[in-house]
């Protein structure tokens, strides 16, 4: 049963557990909540409002990046022998390759003499997509190294490896930060979760999850946090940005099976696209107002480049890498669905740390979730 | 009887039927000349005043301006408004609003359309040009024509200032930003004129009528169609009357009376101010406070308009307005854009309906932080019900809710405690126990089932009716006798606009019999109170001046 | 560096002054406007202008941490009026001063403020007997400014005004900083001290167009009864006040060394009774209405800082000022409601806060505030019971050394009116008596007069 049947019962819930407290006493700040009917059963809506790639970081990147941060493409071309030469002849310093080819679409016609940082730790986040503790190879994964969770399990996240030195994608970079704004700020990047058939939100071994896209704004209440209990319309124009799965929730966590094949519309740094992902998974631990934890799935990788090297990424001062380089290490780190033909992984796990407010999920009279990328499990008890 | 009269319900027409005679006897009889009010002036309300520039000039001339409040007066603004002044304070933004909105109706983007002739020369001054506009919107915004020398002078205004400026639209300007700054315009001044059918009697003038039926139904000056009827004498026949009056409740713009009307009943200009606390209330934002007051006014507009529903059903119908802002307080999902509205049935295991439960109310009449039965006790007693509630005496003595053992949870614990004392227990009599039944709403009108983690008692009794909750206060106030009486009131001094005189209390005194049979429609609390035989009625006047008007030398 | 003589020489060097940018030199300009002793105007040998103006708060105080032990100067400030430690040698404070109300009701946070405004206490709420005594003083300090009076509401609601006519004429507060800022220093600002004066041609159109409006009235006036005439009149001051204004405009300003024209606000504050938001909106009303008077666009205000309900509230908290001062118990070590009476203190800072920035502008030989008046008070004195004795009062301000200050008054049971009257005394106004029944009175507060 949905929440919206029930509307002030739920609501009522959450007002006990918010306003009234125990702790509650005059003067004493008291912190929002909503929070579903357990008796009733129903339906926890989300709204992500922040989506960031999972690093972990330790202070001055000492422990996971000992030999340094990446250099920006600049000080690449700058230490790459001809750069007046290539500057007079093509007329922008970043035409480095032969021909004067922009490292962001050529990336393999470009050399640095720089090398790429490593990522060096064990530590890191993420969930464990290939099911092995070890990372040797499946029929659909490359070998690769697992990183320690802090609780301690195995996880896939090669993408931190590639973004893990950068400084524009570590905590209050340039890109992160743009990211982030504009994931709130754009309904592009509006992405609903419905977790529904729930009878305890505390635990609950089968719910049904539901993903769409929004229509609806967020409303910030400041310091990167938004408004629970917000309405969220379904944008039904987009069947393609439906998918379904199911899960279970034990204290308080919810955890997703994976859904094999998920499109999701996200604006980028500017560039709008559609990213493909394989197994895509949830781990989310659900609170009052709404929910923070890991999405992560093997993702495509072609069409991660295209939409993540579009654009104002490389330059000193923004990103401070190398698309070159950048190139290489998503391939070189690539650990998902290998092409039968050449060995070569095609997709690579990524990890998101994302946040999310509770939300009123409105349906238009026609959603219909769709099963087109998913095999959807709807008739498993 | 004319035609749209059948539409009415029979209980109204009967009753305006006994009106008539009621008139006729009224007018011949030896009480007569103690009957009728007279003329009133009024300052025009900023409503008013938005809606006659927006239907002269235009939406996009409308300059943002603020109006002086008003003292609020036997529950309404438009009361307060026979009796209020221009001061300085006042003046001043009107002044600039005026100069604002006569340089966008010349300016060239606009001129095109809102002046209805070309200058011979723009540089210059051009009599017959400026004539035809300034006539044709002297109409509109004087709500009569405007007299010869009113005109001439206005003439010759723009077209010294064209010449002082070298630009005729400039001149132009200059004579309109006066008119919008004028008395005539400003004061909606009644005049009463000697009845030629009835010697010794006075009425109101054509167009005083047509201004005092615009300002009522519409919120604005009549139209062109209105004024017409009013230079031809119709407004003073039963038929010609009869027709406008069918003419414009059955005009869209009835809406815009409706909001107005409602708005002032329910001094819905206070919440303009509410704000809640950002840390209890999250929720409650500037936009759900917006929101919630026009919830108020597009239920209301929806109920007595759209679908012709009773008044009283007001108070407990299930069918509201909502918007996607208020539907994370009430809880629903809802299939609107961020500025729709939809209607929305609320289910049946609700703990809502009606009026009372809508946040805008809850939240109005509560505190920043916290619920307040008494102020929604106050609120019902005072807005809906015409009741005055006392102030409470300057020494209560709240040594009982301050005890810091006392571990009130509920304020329903708090009162009681406090209600011991003999001194606050008669006027909280009059109040808690209404606003108690509204105790599962918070301070920001969101449900909740307990207080503090104890149970909410929302049983309680309004002025002999027990109720349970919410819904069942609702119920008790529909069928609460006080609630018809306070709306006939209202809505009688509404179209007046001014106190009522006794003969006019005594006449609103009877529309409960008649509206008990038909039902409180809105339309037909429209017909009764404008076809009631006081409504037009003006004590006779002295002194030659008033007289002379009739004679009036009117510019065409 | 002084000048002394009024010649030509003299306007020459202005005129270079002004056209290299006035508005970082404001103090050696300072000097060149002013005469000898700096106490009038070089150009004109008139006095420097005076000012009045009123500032209210709500709720009162609490007298066991309020009422300073000691009377006189030097008196000792206990701690409620810490905060007004900086500005103490500027003002005055008037305890055990009473409102009487003649046996009609004690109508509660309304008969206090009432009282002192207008010196008679009211049969019935919203009921206003007479006119608040800021309106007699701007009468009397006459024109030559652009507004006679500017009234703001730091609450930001437009009901909240303590300067009236009549309970049907009350004058409106500004409660937008930007609207308050395109008042006073939107398209019609002349600046005072800008260099060249080329009066706006718009101006002559807007004095005939004006001049229409008063042809007009006087016919409307003709058919009206009485008691409406009486409120045309009104109508017809208050046009004529525009064109006094207008008429202004036309004329070169006289030079105002402290202004500097402020900034334009970026936007305004939004709606609500917090108290950090009340205090923020009150500081930029404060320092808008100091360069208004600075610039010479008003001599006369009313500035409320909280309303006689005062529904301040501090974010989390359930309970606003007001219901603190009826349900908070009082602390039987202090004698206080601890949380209502934090309310207090933040209404002192903001009061220490609106003195001190009159204080700050120099003027002549002393400050701005050295030549004004401001009269401020509450609607009672314990909230809690809302007592009207010894509601508490304050001036600040010498008046041009008309005024005493750094003393403390006590009134010893005196109708509270007596500042009241006092105070129009000083500003001019032409009465030998204020207030009706209990309430009047024809006694000054000598202390205070220098």
């Amino acid at each position: 049963m949905r929440s919206g049947d029930q509307p002030e019962r739920r609501i009522s819930r959450l007002r006990n557990s918010r306003l009234y407290g125990a702790t509650l006493s005059l003067l004493i700040p008291v912190a929002p909540a909503f929070s579903a009917s357990p008796e009733t059963g129903g339906t926890i809506g989300l709204v992500l409002t922040s989506w960031r790639p999972a690093l972990y970081e330790t202070p001055g990147a000492k422990e996971e990046c000992p030999s340094g941060l990446q250099v920006s493409e600049d000080i690449q071309n700058e230490k790459t022998p001809g750069a007046a030469e290539r500057l007079a002849k093509f007329g922008f310093p970043l035409n480095r390759g032969p021909n004067g080819e922009l490292a962001a679409y050529a990336p393999m016609k470009v050399e640095d003499p720089i090398p790429f940082r490593e990522l060096q730790t064990r530590n890191g986040f993420g969930l464990n997509l290939d099911g092995t503790s070890d990372g040797h190879a499946t029929a659909k994964s490359c070998t690769h190294e697992k990183f320690r969770t802090p609780e301690g399990v195995a996880a896939d996240n090669q993408l931190a490896r590639v973004l893990g030195c950068t400084v524009g994608w570590r905590a209050s970079g340039f890109n992160v930060e743009f990211a982030a704004r504009e994931f709130a700020s754009s309904s592009v990047n509006r992405i609903l979760v419905e977790i529904s058939g729930v009878d305890d939100e505390r635990n609950d071994p089968d719910v049904e999850i539901r993903i769409y896209k929004g229509l609806d704004g967020l409303v910030a209440t400041g310091e990167g946090k938004f408004l629970p209990g917000t309405n969220q319309r379904i944008d039904n124009r987009f069947p393609r940005y439906m998918h379904q799965t199911r899960g279970k929730i034990a204290d308080g966590v919810l955890t997703s099976d994976p859904i094999p094949l998920a499109n999701l519309p996200l604006l980028w740094v500017a560039n709008p696209g559609e990213r493909k992902f394989r197994d895509l998974q949830l781990k989310l631990k659900l609170t009052d107002t709404g929910a923070e934890g890991i999405v992560s799935g093997y993702e495509d990788l072609r069409i991660w480049w295209n939409n993540y090297s579009r654009g104002m990424n490389s330059h000193g001062g923004i990103g401070n890498y190398s698309s070159a380089q950048l190139y290489r290490a998503a391939h070189r780190y690539a650990d998902g669905y290998p092409d039968p033909k050449t060995g070569q992984c095609t997709a690579i796990s990524a990890a998101y740390k994302v946040e999310a407010a509770r939300a009123m999920i409105a349906h238009p009279a026609l959603a219909q979730p769709s099963t087109v990328t998913a095999s959807n499990d709807r008739t498993k008890p | 009887m004319s035609a749209p009269v059948k539409n009415w319900t029979k209980p109204v027409r009967a009753a305006l039927i006994a009106f008539s005679c009621l008139a006729t006897v009224g007018a011949t009889g030896p009480s007569s000349t103690s009957g009728g009010a007279d003329p009133s002036l009024r300052l025009i309300s900023v409503s008013q005043y938005r809606n006659i520039l927006q239907s002269v000039f235009g939406a996009d001339v409308l300059p943002k301006v603020r109006f002086a409040p008003v003292k609020r007066t036997d529950g309404l603004l438009a009361v307060g408004s026979s009796a209020a002044v221009v001061t300085p304070g006042v003046l001043d933004p009107l002044d600039s609003a005026a100069r604002a909105v006569a340089e966008r109706v010349v300016d060239p983007l606009h001129r095109d359309t809102l002046i209805p002739c070309k200058p011979a020369s723009a540089s210059s001054a051009d009599e017959a040009c400026a004539q035809r506009f300034l006539s044709r919107v002297g109409l509109m915004l004087y709500r009569r024509p405007m007299t010869q020398q009113e005109l001439t002078e206005k003439v010759m205004l723009a077209g010294k200032a064209a010449a002082r400026s070298k630009d005729f639209y400039s001149g132009l300007a200059t004579a309109l930003s006066s008119m919008l700054v004028s008395p005539n315009f400003l004061f909606i001044r009644e005049n009463a004129e000697v009845d030629p059918a009835r010697p010794g009697q006075w009425r109101l003038d054509g167009y005083s009528k047509a201004s005092r039926l615009s300002f009522f139904l519409w919120d604005s000056a009549p139209d062109a169609e209105l004024l017409t009827a009013a230079s031809r004498g119709d407004l003073h026949t039963p038929e010609g009357l009869k027709r406008q009056v069918e003419r414009m409740t059955a005009s869209p713009l009835l809406t815009r009376g409706a909001r107005a009307f409602f708005t002032d009943f329910l001094a819905l200009e206070a919440y303009d101010n509410v704000a809640k606390d950002p840390v209890i209330y999250p929720a409650f934002t500037q936009k759900v406070a917006q929101d919630a007051r026009e919830q108020i006014l597009r239920t209301i507009e929806d109920h007595l308009i759209t679908r012709g529903e009773d008044y009283r059903d007001l108070f407990t119908t299930r069918r509201i307005m909502l918007s996607a802002p208020l539907a994370g307080i009430y809880g629903t999902p809802l299939l609107a854009g961020p500025s729709e509205w939809k209607p929305f049935d609320l289910p049946a295991d609700s703990p809502r309906a009606g009026l009372l439960t809508q946040i805008g109310f809850l939240a109005q009449y509560a505190h920043p932080g916290r619920s307040s039965p008494t102020r929604r006790g106050k609120g019902i007693r005072e807005v809906l019900l015409c009741q005055h509630v006392p102030d409470p005496p300057p020494n209560v003595d709240f040594s009982i809710v301050e005890d810091p053992n006392a571990h009130f949870s509920t304020a329903r614990q708090r009162l009681v405690a406090h209600n011991t004392d003999p001194t606050c227990r008669g006027c909280h009599m009059m109040t808690d126990p209404i606003g108690l039944g509204l105790e599962k709403f918070d301070g920001a009108g969101q449900f909740r089932a307990t207080e503090k983690g104890a149970a909410i008692d929302t049983s309680g009794n309004l002025d002999g009716a027990a109720f349970t909750d919410a819904i069942g206060l609702g119920r008790a106030l529909r069928d609460n006798p006080t609630l018809k009486s306070c709306i006939s009131n209202r809505l009688y001094a509404f179209g007046v606009g001014r106190p009522l005189t006794e003969q006019e209390s005594e006449v609103v005194e009877q529309f409960p019999a008649v509206l008990d049979k038909s039902g409180y429609r809105f339309k037909d609390m429209l017909r009764l109170v404008i076809f009631s035989p006081s409504f037009f009625a003006i004590k006779p006047q002295k002194g030659p001046a008033m007289a002379l008007l009739t004679e009036q030398n009117h510019a065409h | 560096m002084l000048i002394k003589s009024k010649d030509a020489t003299r306007r020459g060097l202005l005129k270079g002054i002004l056209r290299g940018g006035a508005v970082a030199m404001a103090l050696p300009l300072l000097d060149i406007f002013l005469d000898d002793h700096g106490t009038a105007m070089a150009a004109t040998g008139d006095p420097l202008p005076t000012r009045f103006g009123t500032w209210f708060w709500g709720l009162g105080v609490d007298h066991e941490i309020f009422t300073p032990k000691t009377v006189g100067a030097n008196f000792d400030l206990p701690p409620q009026m810490a905060a007004l430690e900086k500005v103490k040698q500027h003002i005055n404070v008037f305890t055990n001063f009473n409102v009487l109300t003649d046996g009609k009701p004690n109508l509660c946070h309304f008969s206090g403020w009432v009282a002192l405004r207008c010196g008679a206490a009211p049969g019935a709420r919203g009921e206003l007997p007479a006119e608040s005594l800021d309106v007699p003083i701007a009468a009397a300090m006459g024109g030559g400014v652009r507004f006679r009076s500017l009234n703001m509401a730091a609450t930001g609601v437009p009901r909240d005004s303590y300067s009236f006519l009549s309970g049907d004429a009350i004058n409106p507060p500004e409660v937008s900083v930007v609207e308050l800022y395109q008042k006073l220093f939107g398209a019609e600002f002349q600046d005072p001290n800008s260099s060249n004066f080329t009066p706006d041609p718009r101006v002559l159109l807007r004095q005939s167009a004006l001049s229409s409006v008063k042809d007009e009235a006087k016919a409307f006036e003709n058919m009206l009864g009485a008691i409406d005439r009486q409120r045309l009149d009104q109508y017809f001051t208050s046009v004529r006040e525009l064109e006094k204004r207008v008429e202004l405009q036309l004329q070169k300003p006289p030079p105002a060394p402290a202004c500097v024209m402020p900034k334009a606000p970026a936007a305004d504050l939004p709606i609500g009774l917090d108290i950090e938001l009340v205090t923020e909106r009150h500081k930029a009303m404060t320092d808008l209405l100091v360069m208004a008077l600075a610039c010479n666009q008003t001599r006369v205000f009313n500035m409320v800082f909280s309303d006689s309900f005062s529904a301040l509230v501090r974010k989390g908290s359930e309970r606003t000022h007001h219901i603190l001062t009826h349900e908070e118990p009082i602390d039987p070590a202090t004698q206080v409601q601890p949380h209502a009476s934090w309310f207090v203190e933040r209404s002192m800072e903001a009061w220490a806060y609106f003195v001190e920035a009159l204080a700050k502008v120099p003027e002549g030989d002393g400050t701005l505030l050295d030549h004004s008046l401001v009269y401020a008070h509450s609607d009672c004195e314990f909230a809690k019971v809302h007592s009207l004795d010894g509601v508490p009062m304050f001036t600040a301000g010498k008046l041009g050394g008309k005024v005493k200050t750094g003393m403390h008054i006590d009134g010893n049971g005196d109708p509270g009116t007596r500042l009241g009257y006092t105070v129009q005394r000083l500003m001019g106004v032409p009465i030998d008596s204020w207030g009706n029944q209990s309430l009047k009175t024809s006694r000054e507060i000598g202390e205070i007069v220098a």
